[in-house]
């Protein structure tokens, strides 16, 4: 694997040196080293990057090889465009001082002189060719860019003379400019017919003596060169080329083509549902060749027997002078061909009816040849699949019936419609099993590791795509481990009769390339130990495909730089390495601010004569937001972010307000302050660390919040199946001026809890689910405990545990169908204690849990018999949770069971049928199997490019219970409609 | 701290040097004194400050050649084949302790040298593919042969950094 070719030129170091002739380097191979430095630029080098790529140690013999490696090592940094070593004996042996030149990094550009053009124009296009910084060897060339911009605006002879200089250790070009004279134009030539010249010379304005600017000149052609395409000339070309004469003085040649007027139309038969420019795009390509021409005439014929005229004919013809030129497009729909009635035979392998609906033809239907053959390819793969490599699959038609001839006006309707008897004919051939497997040439790999990494076995049917893919598993194989120069072949010896085939899997492995070393170049401000823990590639280990994309994965995932590119650098042989990640850092500090208003319909109370009835208001409320990041702290990837939001808005709080007092009130009464921190392997360990502080206050419709606290959570990734998280939360909410409707106030509390909580949280997660949006196959386990206790800050105690497990199966044979099964338990207990009086005269106190921390049931994740958390018995009944007017109330105890059967029908489409049982109980004592609610039902999937979006109707199966008036009660409904996003669970 | 030159300190002698670097592969001076040494390039002159700039020109042209090879593959030669021709490289010492001592002073051991036979027979193997039986990169090379290293150089765009010293 190379990644990428690099060529570092430069100079050597200046001084000279002795001659290095085996016998002069002779008399120090094998002295002991007693002193080894390194030096750039005359000062010492004490970067620990760079000591530890030297290879020659104090105290051991010196050898070449070791000399070799540290230079290379040394060049590969990337930092130096030159390397020495030098010996000199020393007191006991010999001293070694490493010479590096350092390459010259160009971050700036400044100019001086009698210049004309825009120092930021200059500078501007200078980073468009050569980057933000560049190497002290591309001077040159950004010369004679200079030149060329001076040039271009009529300067023919500027003077640009460069000079590198150094300041505060970065380095600078400075460009000093004479522009020299301004050149005219002596004179104006034009080339093409001359009947057009004049038209040129008057609209360009072309005086001779007149000031050169090619740049000015190339845009007034370019705008007379559109001006003629929209006059018809679709074909004009219009450049400019100078012959100079002097340092001021020059020729200028303007070639001018304008090309015939062009107008195209269309006779004949109409083409419906397109325009004549998109079928012949004589106008956008700027062009009215045959080539164009021809592959309009195939996009109208084409266009109409995706319609169902199969017979359908386009010819043109073009007829004109130099001056004008008509195209004329003869359009020939002929019948219409529509199915009539579809037949099928020669099938054994595959049913009739899976081809029926493969073909997916009703009668009626436009005859559409292409998308007919795509659908029998389709039926061929499918035989494939089977091991049928021979099967061929075609059609043929027959008139079933005479045409229905409809004669139109003229010839802008079809004449005639055709029916056709479609017969759908399966030569189906021999089927071919695989005979054996056999691996050739591998050393690195034993046959039982080769065969337990392709996917065929003996006896499997044989699928050139599955065979190809086999062979891409082994050589994938060998270069995520090293074998960068792998060849993997596979020779297929069918029988006689093709039953089977004798697979022999040819392995030219070649050398197997190992890391060196690895070298982090380019970091600034990032600790280098930061990005090597990134790195999964290990000095001595494979250079493996996978460890490099992977590494560069995390790299990227760290969020602080905007370029990861890997290097190799040899050392002259196959086998070894040193790899180069270099870095380019992005900014540390981000920020954001925006403005905005909401304009809005809000309830609010105010006094009208005695009462104070809610009445809605339309509100403007000004918002501005400010945002500002800080990333990489000390080098280590933290992270901290503030976010703030304010709006002016008037504030409603009691006493009531009359709409003059509220006039007075306005003011930031809304905002919201969220403070985030980020650790990645926090205090050392593998977890990542994320605290967050908010506080919150919002006029929400019916009530105002104020909502304030802290969380912390420390999560550890067991691999790419399992994590652990613990955590910690702290907060508060106060809800006031509410007016709320019954419904809404339970929606509110469980929301927003007017209760102070502190709790510690701890999660496991084990997730083997080949998609987490819509799984076919995996499982999915979790447990999660909290714990509250007044001991920690919290106003009430209780202990939550929740499980959930979730398995899903493709049926076996039949792929369209997933059968998912899933489980969900949660219980609860709330820790005795004392009933409080808050100041607001609300008590907390007994065994309850606030609502906001109780289980609900019901709606389109749990069980869809019911209604969004009406799943429960009436309270009434020992362990109900639905109040007697039919709110649910929540319960300290769920259970829920879930079955589901998953069929796709199309690509997109797909359907589901579902039983689903559990309950809520009021306390974990009550919870009983026996007493399980269940539903069961059916709905339709969507896969829309974002996920599967779903409609389910669920029927509650038992027993119904009624709420409402004691004297005439409602039964509950007997079913549930519900829209959701990915699947049920 | 400020360091003194390596040319200036009393005594000191240059023992290697980085003279290019090509396609990820530095080219060093003791490189260049391990092909001269070894027989594996001959420069047809008795300056030894010439041929070695002839063995630097010869060893860019091989990186790059090398590329080329390694972007077909063709097959590996033989170890057989390897071994016959490093026997013949130290045939061109009267002993082995000769050979060995020009290993040391060169920085190289025998598996860098049976890389280098390696490579050797895989760019012939090359070259008799695309040019015929006859084209080497020795001078007096095919045209069709130095044409095709131009355009090498041209697209790389290869510099040299130094003459060897």
């Amino acid at each position: 694997m190379r990644i990428a070719p690099i060529l570092i030129a430069a100079a050597l170091l200046g001084t000279p040196a002795p001659a290095t002739a085996a016998n002069q380097v002779d008399q120090f191979v094998g002295q002991p080293v007693v002193e080894v430095r390194v030096a750039s630029d005359g000062q010492e080098v004490t970067d620990p990057a760079v000591a530890e790529l030297i290879e020659t140690r104090s105290g051991a013999p010196l050898l070449m090889r070791e000399v070799r490696a540290t230079l290379t090592h040394l060049i590969s940094l990337g930092r130096y465009n030159g390397a020495e070593v030098a010996a000199s004996v020393q007191p006991g042996g010999v001293g070694l001082l490493y010479d590096l030149r350092p390459i010259m990094l160009i971050r700036r550009v400044t100019f001086a002189g009698a210049r004309v053009l825009s120092d930021d124009a200059l500078r501007e296009n200078i980073a468009r060719v050569y980057g933000d910084a560049f190497v002290d060897a591309a001077v040159p060339a950004v010369v004679e860019t200079v030149r060329a911009s001076y040039a271009r605006r009529g300067y023919l002879v500027p003077q640009v003379t460069p000079e590198v200089t150094r300041r505060d250790d970065r380095w600078e070009l400075r460009l000093t400019i004479e522009a020299g004279p301004p050149a005219s134009v002596r004179r104006w030539s034009i080339t093409g017919p001359l009947a057009f010249h004049d038209a040129v010379r008057t609209r360009l304005g072309l005086t001779d003596g007149a000031r050169y600017d090619g740049e000015a000149l190339d845009q007034d052609l370019a705008e007379y060169e559109a001006e003629l395409r929209q006059e018809g000339y679709y074909e004009a070309r219009l450049s400019h080329e100078i012959d100079p004469l002097g340092d001021s003085d020059l020729d200028v040649r303007v070639i001018a083509r304008r090309g015939p007027r062009i107008t195209v139309t269309l006779e004949g038969d109409p083409v419906p549902g397109a325009t004549l420019d998109e079928l012949v795009p004589v106008a956008e390509e700027a062009s009215a060749d045959e080539d164009l021409l021809e592959d309009a005439e195939q996009r109208i014929t084409t266009r109409l027997q995706a319609l169902g005229y199969r017979d359908a004919t386009v010819t043109h013809t073009r007829d004109g002078t130099a001056d004008a030129l008509s195209i004329v497009f003869q359009v020939v729909r002929g019948p219409i061909y529509r199915v009539g009635s579809v037949s099928v035979s020669g099938n054994q392998a595959v049913p009739t009816e899976e081809i029926h609906a493969s073909i997916a033809l009703a009668s009626g239907d436009p005859l559409v040849v292409r998308d007919l053959d795509a659908r029998l390819a389709e039926i061929e793969e499918r035989y494939a699949r089977l091991g049928y490599a021979t099967v061929r699959a075609v059609w043929s038609g027959a008139a079933e019936a005479a045409p229905a001839a409809t004669t139109g006006n003229g010839s802008s309707v079809p004449a005639r419609a055709v029916s056709q008897a479609i017969e759908i004919s399966v030569v189906e051939g021999a089927r071919t099993t695989i005979g054996s497997l056999t691996f050739d040439g591998a050393a690195a790999r034993s046959d039982e590791m080769l065969a337990a990494i392709v996917g065929s076995r003996a006896g499997d049917p044989y699928y050139a795509p599955q065979v190809d893919r086999d062979r891409n598993a082994v050589l994938t194989s060998y270069l995520n481990d090293g074998f960068e120069q792998v060849r993997v072949s596979v020779d297929a010896s069918f029988a006689d009769d093709l039953a089977t085939v004798d697979l022999l899997y040819r392995i030219a492995e070649g050398p197997q390339v190992l890391v060196d070393h690895v070298l982090i170049v380019g970091n600034r401000q990032v600790d280098t130990a930061t990005i090597r823990q990134e790195v999964t590639l290990t000095p001595g280990a494979p250079l493996g495909l996978d460890d490099v994309a992977e590494t560069r994965r995390r790299l990227n995932a760290l969020g602080v730089f905007r370029r990861v590119d890997f290097r190799e650098f040899s050392h002259g042989r196959d086998d070894r390495r040193d790899v180069i990640i270099e870095v380019d850092e992005a900014p540390a500090t981000r920020v954001a601010y925006g403005g905005g208003f909401e304009l809005s319909q809000r309830l609010r109370r105010e006094l009208r004569g005695g009462g104070s009835p809610a009445v809605e208001r339309i509100e403007f409320a000004p918002r501005g937001s400010f945002e500002i990041g800080r990333r990489n702290l000390w080098g280590k990837n933290r992270s901290i972010d503030l976010f703030t939001r304010v709006s002016v808005r008037r504030k409603n709080d009691a006493p009531l307000l009359t709409s003059e007092a509220s006039e007075r009130t306005l003011g930031f009464n809304e905002y919201r302050v969220l403070a985030t921190y980020r650790e990645p392997r926090a205090v050392g360990l593998d977890w990542n660390l994320v605290m967050t502080g908010y506080a919150e206050r919002a006029i929400r419709p019916g009530f105002d919040l104020f909502s304030r606290g802290v969380t912390a959570q420390l999560t550890r990734s067991g691999g790419p199946t399992a994590g652990t998280t613990v955590g910690y939360r702290f907060g508060n909410n106060d809800t006031s001026n509410r007016v709320l409707n019954r419904e809404d106030e339970n929606i509110v509390d469980r929301l927003f809890p007017n209760v102070r909580l502190s709790s510690f949280t701890a999660t496991q997660v084990r997730d083997t689910r080949d998609d987490p949006v819509d799984p076919a196959a995996g499982t999915f386990l979790s447990l999660e405990t909290e714990v509250a206790a007044r001991a920690i800050g919290s106003e009430v105690g209780f202990t939550k545990s929740f499980a959930a497990a979730s398995w899903y199966r493709r049926a076996p044979g039949i792929s369209r169908l997933v059968v998912a099964v899933g489980a969900r338990l949660g219980v609860a207990w709330g820790f005795p204690h004392a009933v409080n009086q808050r100041a607001d005269g609300t008590a907390r106190g007994g065994l309850a849990l606030p609502i906001s921390e109780r289980f609900f049931a019901g709606g389109s994740t749990t069980v869809r018999g019911f209604a969004l958390d009406r799943l429960g018995d009436p309270r009434t009944r020992p362990g109900g949770t639905i109040d007697q007017d039919g709110f649910p109330q929540g319960g300290n105890a769920m259970l829920v069971f879930n079955t589901e059967l998953r069929i796709r029908v199309t690509g997109a489409l797909g359907v589901v049928t579902f039983i689903d049982a559990g309950n809520v109980y009021d306390r974990v004592e009550h919870l009983d199997l026996r007493r399980v609610r269940s539903g069961a039902g059916f709905g339709i999937r969507y896969n829309s490019p974002v996920g599967p979006l779903g409609f389910d109707i669920g029927f509650k199966l038992g027993e119904r219970f009624f709420f409402g008036d004691e004297q005439n009660p409602e039964p509950e409904q007997r079913w549930a409609l519900h829209f959701s996003f990915g699947q049920a669970f | 701290m400020a360091v003194a030159s390596a040319a200036t300190a009393p005594a000191a002698q240059t023992l290697d040097r980085v003279l290019a670097v090509v396609s990820g592969q530095v080219i060093l001076a003791s490189d260049v004194r391990a092909f001269l040494e070894l027989g594996l390039i001959s420069a047809d002159t008795s300056d030894r400050f010439a041929s070695e700039e002839v063995a630097l020109t010869r060893l860019i042209e091989r990186r790059l050649a090398l590329d080329e090879v390694d972007r077909y593959r063709p097959p590996p030669p033989s170890p057989a084949r390897i071994e016959q021709d490093l026997a013949a490289i130290r045939a061109r010492f009267p002993d082995e302790a000769a050979f060995s001592e020009v290993l040391a002073v060169v920085g190289l051991d025998l598996d860098d040298v049976r890389q280098i036979v390696r490579d050797d027979a895989r760019l012939r193997a090359y070259l008799a593919a695309r040019f015929g039986d006859a084209a080497g990169m020795d001078p007096p090379r095919p045209a069709a042969v130095a044409d095709w290293l131009a355009g090498l150089q041209r697209r790389v765009g290869v510099a040299r950094f130094d003459r060897p010293r």
